[in-house]
């Protein structure tokens, strides 16, 4: 029986296939970069730091209250400082290994796809079936990277070392610290957050609230800078709250038929103003704010003229208290007492 | 009256700074877009120019601010159409008021 002879796709893809092997097996016979041996007196389970009787040995010292006490708190933190460290450089060189290998073997599988694509001749089923897995394999490489955060891990790790050095400094600190101020039970607990500190979700959190804090300073910055140019921001709470204040004395009063009621209000709470000394000093920069044009500055000179001359009449009271309101509350986030004294003016001739 | 409103805030917290500048005193009449500079650092801030007018009888009218241009809405009647900044973005809004 004759064979099948060889068609030009099945030799491609058996080319392909053996200069992906041969690479594969060239990269395998170089030696990986091996971790330094570790020398005797740090051997794991030859040294006190994990020894479990020694330990235990400690813990009971440390129960006490004397300066024995203190000194066996003091070596239970140094032997629990490293075992956080041994396990924590050991979860990182292992996290590093692993990570170098997947990106290793991410990147060889998408050269080798390319160039298999360019390989193979004729066979275009072929060429457009891996062509298809290559475009499957970048996009859910992409979402790998993204869902487990595996290109941060550096940004990550370097958070953890900050946060877990922030804490031991915590931790050194108490070391002088008598039994009664510092027990070993509160040092325990203070070596468990320093073990959670080194901890991906910790690194992740403290990002967050990190990031949380500088967007707020940054917001806290523009808005003084704002002010500070004359440029009204968002309406705080203290603001909005006097203005409704205000608002429940004024409507009534400019909405009431007996105008000569309503004079009599307007000029009551316009007399109390001019006395009160933080108030006073408002009324005489009225005509000073920048949002004024020269108009408005002349309708309140004007205004004040006739109040001056005992010929006020309710609506050169009304613009004068008017632009007060307004001047008193626009001041409250930088000098709150203005309006302090304004309110309690018009709480007394509500 | 002209007052500038800073450009980043939204649309609703926009709304709420000019009812406050009314003051039962003075009815917003119109907003254009604009640049206010300090003039002791020189820095430029871009603001919305809130243009108020003296209301000489009764109260001003309450303030509602839409996106876009539209004709009607159950608030009130249309004020007026304004080309402002809404978080820093120019948009077309209108005013209504009631």
């Amino acid at each position: 029986m004759r064979k099948a002879p060889r068609t030009e796709p099945a030799i491609s893809t058996r080319l392909a296939t053996i200069i992906c092997l041969a690479i594969v097996i060239c990269v395998s016979a170089v030696v990986p970069a091996r971790a330094q041996k570790k020398p005797p007196i740090l051997a794991d389970g030859e040294i006190s730091a994990f020894n479990t009787q020694d330990i235990r040995n400690l813990e009971n010292t440390a129960s006490g209250t004397d300066a024995n006490a203190q000194i066996a708190r003091n070596k239970l933190i140094a032997i629990g400082v490293e075992q956080i460290d041994a396990a924590f450089n050991d979860y990182r060189k292992k996290s590093r290994k692993r990570h170098d290998r997947l990106q290793f073997l991410f990147d060889f599988l998408e050269i080798g796809a390319s160039s298999a694509i360019n390989i193979i001749t004729g066979g275009e089923r072929a060429r457009s079936l891996i062509a298809e897995g290559l475009s499957l394999f970048q996009g859910s490489r992409a979402a790998f990277n993204k869902d487990f955060r595996f290109l941060e891990r550096q940004i990550l790790f370097d958070k953890m070392v900050a946060k877990r050095s922030q804490k031991l400094t915590e931790i050194y600190a108490k070391l002088n610290d008598g039994m009664g101020e510092y027990s070993w039970e509160q040092a325990r607990s203070e070596l468990r957050s320093y073990f959670y500190a080194g901890t991906i979700d910790e690194a992740l959190s403290s990002l967050s609230v990190d990031t949380g804090a500088e967007a707020k300073d940054s917001k806290d910055k523009l808005e003084r800078a704002q002010r500070k140019a004359g440029i009204k921001v968002a309406v705080t709470k203290e603001q909005a709250d006097a203005n409704t204040a205000a608002s429940n004395v004024f409507r009534p009063i400019i909405t009431d038929s007996d105008q000569n009621k309503s004079l009599a209000k307007m000029k009551a709470i316009y007399d109390a103003a001019a006395l009160d000394p933080d108030l006073k000093g408002q009324l005489n920069i009225l005509t000073q704010d920048e949002d004024l044009e020269d108009r408005d500055k002349e309708a309140i000179g004007d205004a004040l003229t006739k109040i001056k001359e005992n010929r006020g009449d309710f609506a050169a009271y009304r613009l004068v208290l008017g632009y007060l309101r307004r001047q008193v509350i626009n001041l409250i986030p930088t000098d709150p007492r203005p309006n302090k004294a304004f309110q309690e003016i018009l709480k007394q001739n509500q | 009256m002209i007052v500038p409103i800073a450009a980043n805030l939204s649309l609703e917290e926009t709304q709420e700074q000019c009812k406050l500048q009314q003051a039962d005193t003075f009815q917003l009449t119109g907003i254009t877009v604009g640049e206010k500079t300090d003039q002791t650092t020189g820095q430029v801030f871009p603001v919305n120019k809130c243009t108020f007018e003296i209301v000489q009888e009764g109260l001003p009218k309450d303030l509602l601010f839409v996106e876009g241009v539209v004709d009607t809405n159950p608030f009130g009647t249309k004020l007026f159409d304004c080309k402002m900044f809404v978080e820093s973005n120019e948009k077309d809004v209108s005013v209504f008021g009631k």
